[in-house]
């Protein structure tokens, strides 16, 4: 499902975010919006999922304008998603929004979702706040797969998780793009989020300052630091051969990839 | 009271944000007892000038305490007709309403011209001479700066709560009513739970500055009193003893 932004302006009292904001974003890929602090991200995340109403325009989701029957085609996991945990046991912690979207299967649905993050079953039994900040993230993102939403939007995904998790989280969202899910998120996590997804917009002031191909824009060492980012050290060091030896090694993903380029284009 | 509009600071520099906090909450309270004490219409149109004059004065814009009224807008309602289902008649039950009002709208008034460190050097001021008694003032000053320095964190945190329990699809606005109290625990819940976290590592951030209950607590700006600070507690203090008579002896 396509999602639009059709001239959307948006302010938070006489604070101007967005002022005619128009883009959209593509169906079945993984896009990160990324942008410096107070750039307009997240609030982007919140027209998106309705929360937030526009003070014009409109935001589109398929062919429908966000409402809150929409919702459901939605699954947003906010920043602190461990917040919202409170119920007993994990079980009854995913059920909640099966019941409030009132879903068939409920209890499938549960088995299916936690195995889909690499839990076991017998997590279902367990009180959540027993849960390390990793494992409540994952039950936050199982809550949301179990009402099989098309759009995920994802809030900082990252934040105070280590690298095991990090890459565990990697996997899923590239499974999740295969199984044909659009995934929106929002990350200042550079290094991170250069290594899985597709298309990137580059927000300031409330405008796309710029977008595409997650390389062409993540490479862009002017118009990244004009928005206060830093290019990701790997991709930087591929700018740096190629500005120094007049070398063009390729941009890669993986560190060890890198190397390998290396060695071949210095005919060790 | 979700968007917080009961309980923000708002600076615009005017002469009420000036006087001393001890001096605005000595004033509330006089305008409690005057609001408790008044029992005609005639009363209560007296109290909403010297309320709108404050307002005025205070340079916060009008609409701000409005909204604060009505974020209560259920409770007013309640207290309204819990009197009426009593047997009070329907002019008192409004009399009541109206106290209501004044009353709120004269906290919002202390709350939008003061900041909560304000505020809690105020309130240990008001407490200090219960310390001849051996009434823990350090201690009670300080649990009321913190629940001050709370409130709008809390409000902000359940701001947040309430946004991603919508976003898994609970409908608080609705819902039927039994289905919105039960929904009432997604938020309490949580709620309980970051307060306890923040509590935690408040006194753990305490603990490492060597922080002891036991001293005393001192100040840099103190309260200090002006003219315009006896200004305006000689005013309450007249139309304290004006309602008094109207009241009692009239």
């Amino acid at each position: 499902m396509e999602v639009k932004f059709n001239d959307v302006s948006f302010s938070y009292g006489k604070n101007v975010i967005f002022d005619k904001l128009t883009c959209s974003i593509s169906s079945g890929l993984i896009s990160a919006i990324i942008g410096s602090s107070g750039s307009g991200k997240s609030t982007m995340l919140d027209l998106i999922d309705g929360l937030i109403p526009c003070s014009n325009g409109y935001v589109s989701v398929g062919n429908y304008k966000v409402n809150d029957s929409i919702r459901k085609s939605i699954g947003y996991l906010f920043q602190f998603s461990d917040d919202q945990i409170f119920n007993s046991s994990v079980y009854k912690e995913i059920e909640f929004g099966l019941k409030c979207f009132k879903c068939d299967n409920i209890d499938s649905r549960i088995r299916d979702s936690v195995k889909l993050v690499g839990f076991e079953e017998s997590i279902l039994a367990m009180n959540p706040y027993k849960l390390s900040n990793g494992e409540k993230r994952k039950v936050a993102i199982a809550s949301i797969l179990a009402y099989d939403p098309d759009i995920l939007i994802l809030d900082e995904p990252t934040v105070g998780l280590d690298n095991i998790s990090k890459n565990c989280l990697i996997k899923l969202f590239k499974d999740l793009k295969k199984a044909g899910k659009t995934i929106i998120l929002v990350s200042h996590d550079i290094n991170f989020i250069h290594k899985f997804v597709d298309y990137i917009y580059l927000i300031k002031d409330g405008r796309i300052y710029l977008e595409g191909n997650k390389y062409d824009v993540l490479s862009n060492e002017e118009a990244m630091s004009e928005c206060g980012l830093v290019v990701p050290s790997i991709l930087h060091f591929s700018n740096l051969v190629y500005n120094k030896k007049g070398v063009k090694i390729g941009y890669r993903d993986e560190i060890n990839d890198l190397i390998k380029d290396v060695y071949r284009y210095a005919k060790w | 009271m979700r968007n917080g509009s009961f309980s923000r600071y708002y600076n615009t520099n005017s002469i009420v944000h000036m006087i001393n906090p001890l001096c605005k909450i000595l004033a509330m309270l006089i305008f409690v007892v005057m609001s408790m004490v008044g029992s005609c219409v005639r009363v209560m149109c007296g109290l909403s000038i010297i309320l709108f004059f404050l307002m005025v004065l205070s340079l916060v814009p009008l609409k701000k305490y409005l909204s604060s009224v009505y974020s209560m807008k259920f409770l007013l309602l309640v207290i309204f007709f819990i009197n009426i289902l009593f047997g009070v008649s329907i002019y008192n039950s409004f009399i009541m309403l109206c106290r209501v009002c004044l009353v709120l709208m004269y906290f919002s008034l202390l709350l939008y011209t003061t900041t909560t460190n304000e505020l809690a050097l105020g309130f240990s001021s008001l407490l200090r001479p219960l310390g001849i008694f051996g009434f823990p003032v350090s201690k009670v000053s300080m649990a009321i700066a913190f629940s001050l320095n709370f409130i709008p964190i809390l409000f902000m945190e359940s701001g947040k709560i309430i946004k991603s329990q919508t976003s898994r699809g609970f409908n608080y606005r609705d819902g039927s009513f039994k289905d919105r109290i039960n929904g009432f625990n997604s938020v309490v819940i949580p709620m309980f739970v970051l307060s306890m976290k923040r509590a935690d590592s408040i006194s753990d951030a305490m603990e490492v500055k060597q922080f002891s209950f036991n001293s005393n607590r001192s100040s840099i700006k103190g309260v200090r009193w002006h003219l315009s600070d006896f200004y305006m507690i000689g005013c309450h203090l007249l139309v304290l003893v004006f309602v008094l008579i109207k009241e009692v002896v009239l």
